[in-house]
């Protein structure tokens, strides 16, 4: 509860942050705003996808429900970042680069993992509890694919900015953007938390439900 | 060993005798290509759309050759005999990359033909052609037996693979696109990415298979 409190108060802060404090970006205009949804849904994304590797790999060596539970609501949840991602990276994309969409590495690699974990839920949908053990299976096979995906997509070709603010040496970013993408980055992570631990109770309810 | 070459032979040999699921996954595959050409595709996608085609072709045809296991519940029999279930998946996926890789050879003669591609003869084309089919059986095997008892096999292999197998089929469609292209180029990093991805899921599945098949 205290986290759907935090939640539901950050997120709107952030986004009045990114839409009216930030600073104006000297060479994309406007529209570099949507930076402020678009870093911390990959943030959330990724953590989520972390989690239910994580889990996959506890459940398939302790077989512990709570585990498999765990790793099924972290991967919805993750989806819908995800999901946030690919929508918004293109309305990014289109005023600033004039087109949709590229194939570059981290374009290529975000798409690729949304079908590999679009496939876990399918899988999970159709397959029922039994499918728990060969869920856990795709979702570590498909976390441990990322960086080879990536390596592959590189070995193809790259337009996506560069590391401005993951980077070895540091953020390139100027302060005053950086404290309100942290922000943002902070609110979503509590979002995610908070939509997970709603899913956990919901599954946890389902499962009490069915003999 | 005697267990792997047992399986191994066993698989072959059923296939032989029903040749059943090489023509299938062949016709596939040219169908494709040849449908891709006639859609309009020319030589310049040629490397893709291949590497695309043998995806499906193997992933259709992968989950049809774990579904006669299930039939005669021969997966129950050979954990009965207590055959390590690393060896299991070794045997089977040694006999699926021969049926995949001869899909393949066929595939690359309905891309010469097709798209008047010429070979050649460079000993990185093998490989680049080997080590991707490897990769997409590695996977394919490893998903085939998980999804053996599951509903909708047929349509959650294919969503499930494709993805999976992405780097292998990205790193061989580069490097397949350059093998083919007159200009050239080195494709040692993509053959090593490839190498990699194979080793990956082959260790993965060998590690996990035995979770898989037990009850």
């Amino acid at each position: 509860m205290i986290l759907l409190v935090l939640a539901a108060v950050t997120v709107p802060i952030g986004v009045v942050l990114a839409l009216l404090v930030a600073p104006i970006e000297a060479f994309q205009g406007e529209p570099y705003r949507i930076l402020y949804l678009h870093v911390p849904s990959v943030v959330a994304a990724y953590l989520g996808f972390t989690v239910t590797f994580g889990a996959s790999v506890g459940y398939l060596v302790t077989r512990r429900r709570d585990l498999d539970r765990l790793a099924a609501s972290s991967a919805e949840i993750g989806e819908v970042f995800l999901t946030l991602v690919l929508i918004t990276g293109p309305i990014w994309g289109k005023p600033v680069w004039g087109a949709w969409w590229t194939w570059d590495a981290r374009l290529t690699t975000a798409l690729i993992l949304w079908f590999i974990f679009a496939g876990y839920l399918m899988l999970r949908a159709w397959a029922g509890p039994s499918g728990a053990r060969a869920a856990a299976v795709v979702a570590i096979v498909g976390f441990l694919d990322i960086p080879l995906i990536h390596w592959s997509a590189v070995l193809l070709r790259t337009l996506h900015p560069g590391p401005t603010v993951f980077r070895p040496e540091g953020p390139a970013l100027p302060g005053s953007m950086l404290v309100i993408l942290v922000f943002n980055i902070a609110a979503f992570v509590l979002t995610y938390l908070s939509f997970l631990t709603l899913r956990l109770r919901l599954e946890a309810l389902r499962e009490r439900m069915t003999p | 060993m005697r267990a792997f070459w047992a399986i191994l032979s066993k698989d072959l040999v059923v296939e032989g005798r029903a040749r059943d699921l090489l023509p299938a996954m062949a016709v596939l595959v040219l169908l494709l290509l040849a449908m891709a050409g006639a859609a309009g595709l020319r030589a310049e996608g040629a490397a893709a759309t291949l590497w695309i085609a043998v995806a499906v072709a193997a992933a259709t045809g992968l989950a049809r050759s774990f579904h006669q296991e299930t039939e005669q519940e021969q997966l129950h029999g050979l954990r009965l005999a207590a055959v390590d279930p690393a060896v299991i998946y070794l045997a089977k996926a040694a006999a699926n990359f021969v049926i995949v890789a001869a899909v393949e050879i066929i595939a690359v003669g309905g891309l010469m033909i097709f798209f008047d591609i010429a070979i050649p003869p460079r000993p990185t084309a093998l490989a680049v052609g080997l080590l991707g089919a490897a990769a997409l059986v590695a996977l394919g095997t490893l998903l085939g037996a998980m999804l053996a008892a599951a509903r909708m096999r047929e349509a959650l292999l294919p969503v499930l693979l494709l993805p999976l197998s992405a780097p292998a089929v990205m790193a061989a469609s580069g490097a397949t696109a350059r093998i083919f292209a007159s200009t050239g180029g080195p494709v040692a990093a993509e053959i090593r990415l490839l190498a990699a991805c194979t080793v990956l899921f082959v260790a993965a599945a060998m590690l996990v298979f035995e979770y898989v098949v037990e009850d």
